[in-house]
């Protein structure tokens, strides 16, 4: 089991890298004075953001960079499972933090946020 | 795989090779659509907050000390329409003044009180000074902040002595340990220790083989014993206190608060304020720790030293990468630590901020907060710069929006990103119509590992209006 995880981890870890690399010239800011509102406010979007203030701003504000690095370019499935599995200095966020409803509604805020380029 | 975060380079705002010359451009700054933003006086050295009189005319004090160990002279200005700045008040080698209000025909100011202990001051408008309180617990982090006045009451809040409650080699850094190595943090109430205590060099002597174990609530060099009771009192560290506008001795409001700095009223009659969380630095680093807004109920403990907006130090997210995670110090608790209102950017500084009032302004009710921004890598290491901003926080669901921002690929203050924006925003306040937002931006602060260097004559005061205010 603890070299699956590994495996895994280790596979995260490089496609993060990867992405970081490709994207490395982009900008990740997404506020609103910058970009404005965002496109989409469903009410997965605006129940995923209220999660993302409890869990995320304070060490990716408005999923810029921070404390952590920025998540705005990354696509959602790697970040889907780096919540789950923690990466680096992250920790994971278990169901009993984060349940998969919430799960899915942070991932629709996300989305938005990295799609609210103005 | 935490090597990765512990290889990376802290990239800090004020990690500046040079210090630049500040033009303020109010081009650079980011605002939603319709508002606007101008700069209204310039050349200030470390202002810190800003009230206005009866006539809606503007005051900003200079807080008269800097992180850096700069001392400058405490003053209250009266700013002109033209900008000019008329000089009301001046302190003494007993800055920083951290806040000021006004309240029926005076200015209530704390002073920090690094070397002769924080006080309430009430400043007539002809500038006579007189104490209402001192001897106020502020030799050491963090100082005497706030004040607002409310029901016949001047509340203030106390920063405390030291990151997390241990004395230790940071503090000889922040320079007040050889000026009071007897000081320390004083709880409000009785507390029980657990008895851990945390081993160092005895930095207060030159033999390298001295070493020093120093407990929490206690001076440096002094080990704690399980089950020790340290007393309560007051005025006491870490916390919202109290004072009657007719003069008295301090009263609890609220403990357990580490820097209590930015304190404001809700439109709604709620006391809120912000906390600047814990650095990971000293004896006893947290790592991963958000600043909070709170609403403050009287008589609550909010957590600190082991707990943060809320969750225990020994939880996961807390421990500081490649090292021991944070273990707590107290054996039993006041009681469970409220949930915050919100939790903001870790190193962001959150301090001053104010709550918006008009339908001109918009955005009635939504907490806008001025953030100072990172002092990486002092305070510990982030990989982007983290503050530097204005943001508007809504108290019912926690959500955090920036409001106001500097241009750029990057956030990050002027200085930094090269440009005329906000340097450091250190407290926002409404105009008494609530129809502007003044912003006090307390100038560059160049902070790298070897110093931490405020530069004199850089500070800025803005004004954010809507439409065509």
């Amino acid at each position: 089991m603890e070299t699956t995880r590994n495996n895994k981890i280790s596979l995260l870890g490089t496609l993060l890298v990867s992405l970081l690399i490709v994207f490395a010239s982009c900008t990740y800011r997404r506020s609103l004075p910058l970009k404005g509102p965002l496109d989409t406010q469903t009410a997965s979007v605006q129940k995923g953001e209220v999660i993302f203030m409890e869990h995320c701003q304070k060490c990716h504000p408005q999923g810029e960079g921070g404390l952590g690095p920025a998540i705005n370019h990354i696509p959602n499935p790697p970040k889907r499972l780096q919540i789950r599995l923690g990466l680096g200095a992250m920790p994971a966020f278990g169901k009993d933090q984060i349940s998969k409803e919430e799960l899915d509604n942070l991932m629709a805020y996300l989305k938005a946020l990295r799609n609210n380029k103005g | 795989m935490s090597g990765c975060y512990g290889i990376r380079n802290a990239n800090g705002g004020g990690d500046i090779e040079e210090i630049p010359a500040r033009r303020p451009n109010p081009s650079d700054i980011a605002l939603p659509a319709g508002y606007k933003i101008e700069a209204v006086a310039t050349n200030l050295t470390f202002p810190s907050a800003i009230a206005f009189d009866d006539s809606g005319t503007p005051y900003v004090v200079e807080s008269g000390y800097s992180y850096g160990e700069e001392w400058t002279e405490p003053r209250l200005l009266r700013i002109e329409p033209d900008g000019r700045k008329v000089t009301v008040a001046t302190g003494g080698k007993n800055g920083p003044w951290n806040g000021v209000t006004f309240h029926q025909g005076s200015f209530y100011i704390s002073e920090g009180g690094v070397l002769e202990g924080g006080k309430i001051l009430r400043v007539n408008p002809g500038g006579q000074i007189t104490t209402m309180i001192s001897g106020l617990p502020s030799y050491g982090d963090h100082h005497t902040n706030g004040p607002v006045v409310r029901d016949g009451y001047v509340y203030f809040g106390q920063g405390t002595a030291t990151n997390s409650g241990v004395v230790g080699k940071d503090n000889l850094e922040f320079g007040w340990l050889k000026r009071k190595p007897d000081f320390h943090d004083i709880p409000c109430q009785d507390v029980t220790l657990n008895g851990r205590d945390y081993k160092t060099d005895n930095v207060l002597t030159d033999d390298p083989d001295d070493k020093a174990r120093t407990g929490p609530y206690l001076p440096f060099n002094t080990p704690a014993k399980k089950n020790q009771v340290i007393s309560g009192q007051l005025p006491c560290s870490g916390a919202i206190m109290r004072i009657p506008v007719s003069g008295g001795p301090a009263e609890l409001v609220a403990w357990g608060l580490r820097n209590p700095y930015g304190m404001a009223y809700s439109p709604d009659g709620r006391l809120f304020i912000t906390e600047n969380a814990y650095d990971v630095r000293g004896s006893r680093p947290v790592w991963g720790t958000g600043d909070v807004l709170w609403e403050i109920k009287p008589g609550t403990w909010y957590g600190w030293p082991d707990y943060s907006a809320g969750r225990p130090v020994d939880s996961k997210g807390f421990k500081v990468p490649g090292e021991g995670k944070p273990k707590p110090v107290l054996a039993k608790y006041p009681n469970d630590p409220p949930k915050p209102t919100a939790v903001l950017g870790v190193h962001s500084s959150s301090n001053g901020f104010d709550f918006a009032r008009s339908t001109s302004f918009g955005e009635q009710g939504e907490a806008f907060i001025a953030q100072f921004g990172d002092m990486a890598p002092n305070v510990g290491k982030v990989l982007s710069p983290v503050g530097y901003k204005i943001v508007k926080v809504n108290t019912t669901n926690g959500v955090v929006t920036d409001f106001a921002v500097n241009k750029g690929k990057k956030n990050g203050p002027a200085s930094w990103l090269k440009s005329g924006g906000f340097e450091r925003p250190n407290a926002v306040q409404f105009s008494p119509d609530g129809n502007t937002l003044y912003v006090v931006d307390f100038g560059i602060m160049q902070v790298t590992k070897e110093k931490t260097h405020p530069v004199e004559g850089t500070g800025v005061l803005w004004k954010i209006t809507k439409g065509g205010n």
